[in-house]
């Protein structure tokens, strides 16, 4: 993590990119060997619940990230040291995009069942990369003690609640084994598929883990496939009725919770004020 | 979901407590998560290391995974469903779960992505 070592980076980023020092500009072209790059649509960013306030957003995340880079880098400077700061980067909420498979026609189109990155995550990659990791073991040493002390002094244990994590998956799994409304929604959607000339998988999670979509010469039949399940989706409305059988059950488990739920905000609040006030320290 | 309270040495007795060797230990500072078939850190145990962000599968794990240590320093989120869909848990950096039943995730990961790559 020395700055020449970066600085070598960057020069050959800025060469390739034509661009300054910061990452370059996120393209939606992407090699072949990795996934594309696809920010959330309206539709995947619109998909809410209200356990979502009870749990770290994207911004959060990053936020804590880049506190502890900072703090990181304030030790190994003390240590002889010295390592360019992470760039801010610019992150879309979209914290259940996925959780229904796959919901985006560009998406399905592009990527077919597999995931795409964001723009954010891209960046990101780009910039950790770009920085270079430690030279010898002597500085990866003195790189993980910082990171471990910068670590312990950012994330706060209660902002995990494993009764939150329980809840919404005993929530995901009744409202899919169980709900009359989403069971029917389901029944439309096989019967889209089965029209459609697909596979009558039992739901849409089931259709996203064909094992068949390992296997690169099945890319067509998968891109297909998924680009049907978007259609069938939206055709019968399932995302919106399984939304909805969530949000009831999640809405009414918060308040049978108030405490504990409110110890998880608290915990978030605490989490990402002092992330805050690390990072804006550096200013 | 505990902090992994380790460093440098501490690191082997950590995970020694856990049942893995000073040679697993070595391993497991090379920012990687470990899943294991049993809670505790016991049987099977599976590891994906950092190089790249997606790991679609856990393999032979898949749906399998009852407790896990996180040893990287990038947050992982883990999925409930293949090609990361259905609910997701996020690991922070430097986390462990003895026990994925209290939160509803036993045998029930089956694709993760790590946050930061590469993490070290």
């Amino acid at each position: 993590m020395i700055a020449g070592r970066w600085a070598r980076g960057c020069l050959m980023l800025a060469l390739m990119s034509g661009a300054a020092c910061a990452a370059p500009a996120p393209s939606a072209v992407s090699n072949a060997n990795e996934p594309p790059v696809i920010d959330p649509s309206a539709e995947g960013r619109a998909l809410r619940l209200p356990f979502d306030a009870y749990k770290r957003t994207e911004a959060d995340i990053e936020l804590a990230e880049r506190a502890v880079d900072v703090l990181a880098g304030q030790c190994l400077r003390q240590k002889g040291y010295s390592q360019p700061a992470l760039p801010a980067v610019t992150v879309v909420e979209a914290p259940n995009r996925r959780r229904y498979g796959v919901i985006e026609p560009l998406v399905a189109e592009q990527a077919g069942y597999h995931a795409p990155l964001t723009s954010a995550e891209k960046e990101r990659e780009r910039a950790d990369r770009a920085r270079g990791g430690p030279r010898d073991a002597a500085e990866r040493s003195a790189a993980h003690d910082c990171l471990q002390g910068s670590t312990g002094r950012v994330y706060v244990d209660a902002a995990d609640s494993p009764l939150l994590a329980r809840l919404e998956r005993e929530i995901f799994e009744e409202t899919r084994t169980k709900d009359v409304h989403v069971r029917s929604a389901f029944d439309a959607w096989r019967s889209c598929m089965r029209v459609r000339g697909q596979e009558e998988y039992a739901d849409p999670l089931a259709a996203a883990a064909d094992d068949r979509w390992q296997d690169l010469k099945s890319a067509q039949a998968e891109t297909a496939a998924a680009v049907a399940d978007v259609a069938c989706k939206k055709e019968t409305d399932l995302v919106e009725v399984w939304r909805r059988a969530e949000e009831e059950l999640q809405a009414a488990a918060v308040k049978r919770h108030p405490a504990e739920f409110g110890e998880v905000r608290q915990a978030l609040e605490k989490e990402r004020a002092e992330a805050a006030r690390i990072v804006q320290s550096t200013r | 979901m505990k902090k992994l309270a380790v460093a440098g040495i501490a690191l082997v007795a950590s995970f020694s407590v856990l049942t893995v060797s000073p040679a697993e230990a070595r391993l497991a500072d090379r920012n990687l998560i470990t899943f294991w078939e049993h809670d505790d850190y016991q049987g099977t145990r599976k590891d994906f290391t950092c190089v790249s962000q997606q790991r679609e599968d856990l393999g032979a794990l898949e749906n399998k995974a009852s407790s896990m240590a996180n040893a990287s320093y990038s947050g992982v989120d883990l999925y409930s469903g293949d090609n990361l869909t259905g609910v997701r848990y996020y690991a922070a950096p430097r986390s462990n779960d003895s026990d994925f039943t209290n939160n509803g995730f036993d045998n029930t990961v089956e694709s993760l992505r790590f946050r930061t790559v590469p993490c070290d």
